[in-house]
């Protein structure tokens, strides 16, 4: 059974990669069973790798793809930026509201009335806050 | 015109993050790895579109990617290859591998042939990636490592089981001679 190392792989992978052999080594290769296979693969695998020949894409396009890419995402990043200032105007009034009211006509009942839209406040904030995380 | 290498990109590369690669890096950069790319996927996926399709988007990603200031040109392609290896992964968890030959057959008329791209697409598809990035583009056992997620001291254990696989393979298709 084939050893499932041998100490000179790195040295026969090496000769295998630059093309230089010294007599030692190609005798050693000729013997050992473990590096005939690293070059049999080693060669298949270049021969593979050599026949390709398909056209490639064209790198301008995938250029300007990705300018386009960006230019969407800087327009994304503006769009949410807007989204984020209505959010918190509509945040502010709603706070302003209350806070107006409360001060115009104290009184027990307006004081739920205003925790109700302090609390409808926190949770349009809070809503804002988990969006963004 | 000078003829192009890998370590000509290296220093407009290396002073500016790939996210602000200019347009003529870019079009250097990728006439360099484009090719071995695109071996690799195709051999990876027996499909010429779809090899494509991925390409593009490891550029798209690498693109967009934040890279450090001082990212040199094997960082690069280490990188690219591990964004491909990443999108090879998302693209076989959506379509796993069932008509094979037929793809081999109508879509890569290289690998159609019979020969030792047809060997290699009996291997297992990490077994394939494994044999690939060692023999073809020469990446280190660290570097195979990280872009597989894997640890680097099961790469040759792992790479030695492959190529076993792939001698087999050759030799049942008449290629090399058992020792």
């Amino acid at each position: 059974m084939m050893s499932e190392t041998c100490g000179l792989e790195d040295t026969v992978a090496l000769a295998l990669a630059s093309g230089q052999w010294n007599g030692q080594l190609r005798e050693h290769v000729a013997a050992c069973a473990h590096c005939a296979e690293l070059e049999l693969v080693w060669q298949s695998l270049t021969q593979a790798a050599q026949k390709e020949s398909t056209p490639l894409p064209v790198a301008g396009l995938i250029w300007w793809r990705s300018q386009l890419d960006e230019r969407r995402e800087k327009a994304e990043r503006a769009v949410a930026s807007i989204a984020i200032m209505q959010k918190l105007t509509i945040a502010s009034a709603l706070a302003a509201a209350t806070a107006s009211l409360w001060l115009w006509k104290p009184g027990v009942w307006l004081v739920l009335v205003g925790l109700g839209m302090v609390l409808a406040t926190g949770a349009v904030l809070y809503g804002w806050v988990r969006g963004r995380i | 015109m000078a003829p192009l290498s890998i370590a000509s990109v290296v220093p407009l590369v290396a002073k500016q993050s790939a996210a602000r690669m200019d347009e003529e890096t870019f079009r250097r950069f990728y006439e360099i790895t484009a090719r071995p790319l695109r071996g690799y996927l195709i051999r990876m996926l027996h499909n010429g579109a779809a090899a494509d399709d991925l390409l593009q988007e490891s550029y798209l990603r690498l693109l967009k990617a934040k890279l450090p200031e001082a990212a040199t040109e094997q960082h690069l392609k280490n990188y690219l290859f591990r964004i491909a290896t990443n999108l090879l992964k998302d693209h076989k968890a959506l379509r796993p591998e069932t008509a094979l030959d037929e793809d081999i057959e109508t879509a890569d008329p290289a690998a159609a042939d019979g020969d030792v791209a047809r060997m290699l697409a009996r291997l297992k598809p990490a077994q394939r990636e494994l044999l690939w990035l060692a023999y073809v583009e020469r990446f280190s056992h660290v570097e195979i490592a990280r872009m597989l997620g894997l640890k680097p001291q099961s790469i040759r254990p792992l790479l030695s089981r492959a190529r076993h696989a792939f001698t087999a393979a050759l030799q049942r298709g008449g290629f090399g001679e058992k020792k």
